[in-house]
């Protein structure tokens, strides 16, 4: 991490090397690893845990992610799932003390043709049934709450109207990434940076440990919260995964002086739009369709993306794009995260994380916690084991993301 | 001005055969013969059809495609196309121009036809204006 | 800019091509035939490396080919190497 700004955090750093074992062992320093820590020490009092990290904390898919939170999802165990997730999220300053720029917005989600405003309307119904606050609104209020949309679209993809998810919001990714590192910290877990974890240790059947440049180490249970890699350390457990990893584009124009009060998205356009706190405006489209490690950006996707934003929105004409990134995201083939069990005893997952991981953070570290403490898979990520594929339970929600 | 007016509907065959029976063919005299692949002939022109010697061949009429000439080949590619011409007449080149799918039939004799799904002509019309 | 070899038109721009999907392969150590339906159905390979894979060329003679890429780097490769 940039030294700068480790002086202007309070993280009680471990001073110690790797000890030879721990009760757990969590593969990835991310908002993910670090959340499971976090609670794993302050709900189960398991603090006896190391979290491993190839870079520094939050420099995977946390420090690459658009920062929406929303549980405007497309099946009900994943409004749920989300919904807990986007509570936890405003409780969390409360909770920790610590600022992370949490900004309740509400997302409009646009429908440009009859067929999609049914799947709005749709979408509004079941969010509001299973808990998640979602109304359908028309072309006036989307207009009262977002004024600098051209309701036309440019004369090609004209306004019928939107999902609004009243509790859509925003926060600060590094942020959330530093709470729960602190949280963890000062309960005693270690976090060790720049320690890649390069295979794993197996008695028979069994995962013990796992294997790093700094020592062999010990294990209960292994957990993998890796982004991006996940087919490659599951492959050390003998586990065979529904993943598919593809390179998610992003990007930020310069300050727009004006507010930008809501997150806007596009079903039909695919394509995202929100206002950093610093006022820049932050875009996002679909992940590449091949699958890819590469973290390179492309002009092709910058054009396009930008093209359909400014088709809705032509003041973003106006604007320059001041930076861009790609992060590389595991995909699950039924469009669902898969946590828990394994099949493979003392391994376990918290993958699938695609372009819907940055929301889920809370609710997952806090459900894999309990499933790590009491051996039980609590009812909120139940549905999301590894064995649904064989037991013809597939989640399959591909219209949820904001992304496709 | 790249192209010339754009003619809608060209008269034309598509001819799916073996690659060796397309080969085989005899064209019709008065008709331009280029290889989408090789497995797939476009017959231009107004003329018979010809049936390639290969009993499963698929021979249909080709009406998809808008023609026009290319005025200044040279600047058209600096313009609007981004990967290289063939150098060798004559060939059909397929590709993006202007960002639209579109073919272009060199000829032997230097002249160039512009090849367009009949549903992208404007769009492709209105990028080269 | 990427670029990707077209076999029948040659060097085009990655833009005018659309990917199809990796040669699915299941593991001839899952023995179960119904493991190796639902291995078949959902899991994948996900090379971090060089995989074979079909591409089609949207833009230009709209047919499919097979070629080789490294997911690494997005670089395509012959396919005789």
């Amino acid at each position: 991490m940039n030294e700068f700004v480790e002086t202007l955090l309070d993280l009680p750093w471990q001073t110690c090397d790797p000890k030879p074992a721990y009760d757990v062992v969590i593969i990835g320093a991310g908002g993910h690893g670090l959340a499971t820590a976090y609670y794993l020490a302050t709900r189960h009092g398991i603090t006896n845990v190391c979290v491993l990290d190839s870079n520094y904390i939050g420099s995977g898919n946390s420090g690459r992610n658009t920062t929406i939170i929303r549980s405007n999802y497309g099946i009900p165990e994943s409004v749920r799932f989300y919904q807990h997730s986007l509570e936890l999220y405003q409780g969390l300053e409360a909770e920790t003390g610590s600022w992370i720029m949490h900004s309740t917005k509400g997302q409009i989600w646009l429908a440009h043709s009859v067929t999609t405003a049914r799947t709005e309307q749709t979408r509004a119904l079941m969010n509001a049934a299973c808990g998640a606050q979602t109304d359908y609104i028309g072309p006036d209020q989307i207009k009262a709450r977002c004024p600098q949309i051209d309701l036309t679209g440019g004369g090609r993809y004209p306004v019928h109207g939107a999902s609004y998810h009243h509790e859509g919001a925003t926060a600060r990714h590094d942020r959330v990434v530093w709470t729960y590192a602190q949280g963890a910290l000062r309960a005693g877990v270690h976090v060790f940076q720049h320690t890649p974890v390069t295979g794993l240790v197996k008695d028979g059947d069994r995962v013990t440990g796992v294997q790093t440049p700094r020592g062999t180490i010990s294990a209960g249970v292994v957990l993998s919260a890796v982004g991006g890699h996940v087919s490659t350390v599951a492959g050390w457990a003998g586990v065979r995964l529904p993943i598919r990893t593809h390179a998610l584009q992003a990007f930020v124009t310069n300050a727009y002086a004006q507010e930008f009060a809501p997150i806007v998205s596009s079903n039909d356009l695919v394509f995202y739009v929100s206002q950093t706190p610093r006022g820049q405006m932050l875009i996002g489209a679909e992940y590449d369709r091949q699958a890819s490690y590469r973290t390179a950006t492309s002009y092709a996707y910058l054009q396009a993306c930008s093209a359909k934003a400014t088709t809705m929105f032509p003041f973003l004409s106006k604007l320059r794009i001041l930076r861009s990134w790609a992060g590389v995201c595991d995909v699950s083939t039924d469009f669902s995260p898969i946590l828990g069990h394994t099949g493979v005893d003392g391994f376990m997952l918290s993958t699938g994380w695609g372009t819907w991981g940055f929301k889920a953070i809370p609710a997952a570290g806090e459900g894999i916690a309990e499933l790590i403490a009491t051996g039980t898979p609590p009812p909120l990520i139940a549905p999301f084991g590894l064995d649904r594929f064989a037991n013809e339970r597939a989640m399959a929600d591909p219209s949820s993301a904001g992304t496709r | 001005m790249l192209v010339s007016e754009f003619t809608d509907h060209v008269p034309g065959w598509r001819i799916i055969a073996e690659p060796a029976a397309l080969d085989a063919a005899p064209w019709p005299a008065g008709s331009h013969v280029v290889r989408i692949s090789s497995d797939d002939a476009y017959v231009i022109g107004s003329v018979e059809p010809t049936v390639p010697p290969d009993p499963h061949a698929i021979v249909t009429p080709e009406l998809g495609f808008s023609m026009a000439a290319v005025l200044d080949v040279a600047a058209l590619a600096e313009q609007h196309i981004e990967w290289e011409l063939p150098a060798d007449r004559p060939a059909l080149a397929q590709g993006q121009i202007a960002g639209v799918p579109a073919k272009l039939v060199l000829h032997a004799d230097g002249s160039t036809q512009l090849l367009v799904a009949c549903a992208a002509r404007h769009e492709l019309e209105g990028r080269l204006a | 800019m990427l670029w990707i070899e077209c076999p029948n038109c040659g060097s085009r721009p990655f833009e005018e091509f659309r990917y199809g999907s990796v040669f699915p392969v299941t593991p001839d150590a899952i023995t179960d035939l119904d493991a190796r339906n639902v291995d078949y159905a959902w899991m994948q390979d996900n090379i971090q490396g060089v995989t074979l894979e079909r591409w089609f060329h949207e833009s230009g003679c709209r047919r499919w080919f097979t070629t080789k890429r490294d997911t690494t780097t997005d670089q395509f490769l012959p396919l005789d190497d």
